[in-house]
């Protein structure tokens, strides 16, 4: 459990900005430890928790009872700086349960590491093993979707 | 939301480069955009500070919360997985504290031959101590600062009353940095004065004549730490 010890406030920090939570949070970070006590994973190195702790938010998200509670007591203090990318695009946790809702597992994973990583499409292909084209293809859907549930964001016109 | 001078480093990069988990090239590159962008710059320094506050110890000390007093809308996951989280507590070093007990002061720096090490201690129940006295059964871990550009291997000494043993197994560091927590958790007894040292070596070091902190000839940092009666 050296990994809890060095990656758990990294993975925290990573959920807190999803999720707007930090009792969340750190269900989520425990959640991922305690599975993987469970199931040893092949690998424990900080980009295999990272997709971890990822796809434990988006499954939070995803659960109805759970994402109207967070959308009622979430702390937008715990978002952190968002900063400027190509999109000029803010997703707040209102938009962002609804865009989950939506997509599937592959776009979901798409969407946190862009809008709350501020990855690079190559960081993100390197990370997620896709090429760069897919991850283009799959931010091209999710930009689609922004679009049709809030309009055209600043500077995509 | 505020402005980039360029790419933003991303979050995930940033973490690893606080970690020390980067090439040096992409290391080096990330350092050069952080001092010529105040935006990411912000962003790490958050970080960092968040580092500082939430001490891993503490961290790990919120797991046990979670059995002791389960909210409801989390019953099914805690009773779940009460026996998985006892059995993690227990790996880690475990303190319980109320979130809404103030905060502790808790830890104490001391310094030496380029090196730093910082002290938690806890008592049975978990509550959090000043790590510069002990009682028996006090429970304490290490957390070791070293330069990044050393690595090698790390033991913890304890010297009590004219003898020395090694609480915890030696630790190979592949590369130092900030508060490194070191393996394991160890509890004190006894009615002498306690010297604890972390000693460093490039390579395993025969250390099974020293006595006391005079025979160490490796670099090291200690602290003493006092009896007391509860």
């Amino acid at each position: 459990m050296q990994a809890y010890l060095r990656y758990a406030p990294a993975l925290l920090r990573k959920a807190e900005r999803i999720l707007q939570s930090r009792a969340d949070a750190q269900d989520v970070v425990q959640g991922v430890f305690v599975e993987m006590l469970q199931n040893p994973p092949p690998r424990e190195d900080f980009s295999y928790l990272y997709r971890a702790v990822t796809n434990r938010c988006l499954n939070m998200l995803r659960d109805r009872a759970t994402r109207a509670r967070l959308l009622r007591e979430h702390d937008v203090l715990l978002r952190g700086p968002e900063r400027t990318t190509c999109e000029q695009r803010s997703i707040d946790l209102q938009l962002l349960s609804k865009l989950v809702a939506s997509l599937d597992a592959v776009h979901a994973e798409v969407l946190i590491c862009h809008y709350f990583d501020d990855m690079s499409q190559e960081e993100m292909a390197n990370l997620l093993g896709v090429s760069r084209k897919t991850i283009g293809v799959r931010l091209a859907r999710i930009r689609a979707l922004v679009s049709e549930l809030v309009g055209q964001p600043r500077g995509e016109a | 939301m505020t402005s980039c001078i360029g790419e933003p480093v991303s979050y995930f990069r940033l973490e690893r480069y606080s970690l020390h988990e980067l090439p040096a090239e992409e290391d080096r590159s990330i350092a050069a955009h952080l001092d010529q962008c105040a935006v990411c710059r912000a962003c790490y320094e958050r970080m960092q500070a968040d580092a500082r506050d939430s001490d891993v110890a503490l961290l790990a000390a919120r797991l046990p919360q979670l059995t002791a007093a389960p909210r409801p809308r989390r019953a099914r996951f805690v009773w779940g997985a009460s026996a998985l989280v006892a059995s993690l507590a227990a790996l880690l070093f475990v303190m319980r504290q109320p979130a809404e007990a103030p905060r502790v002061e808790s830890h104490t720096t001391t310094k030496g031959d380029g090196l730093a090490l910082e002290l938690v201690r806890a008592d049975a129940q978990g509550q959090l101590l000043e790590p510069t006295h002990f009682a028996a059964g006090d429970r304490f871990k290490l957390l070791l600062t070293c330069p990044t550009s050393r690595a090698g291997s790390v033991r913890v000494l304890v010297f009590q009353g004219g003898e020395a043993f090694e609480p915890v197994a030696a630790q190979r560091i592949e590369r130092c940095g900030n508060r490194r927590a070191l393996a394991g958790a160890w509890a004190l007894d006894g009615a002498e004065t306690v010297e604890l040292c972390a000693v460093f070596a490039e390579a395993a070091e025969d250390l099974s004549s020293v006595r006391s902190v005079d025979d160490l000839k490796l670099p090291r940092v200690c602290a003493r730490l006092e009896p007391v009666e509860r």
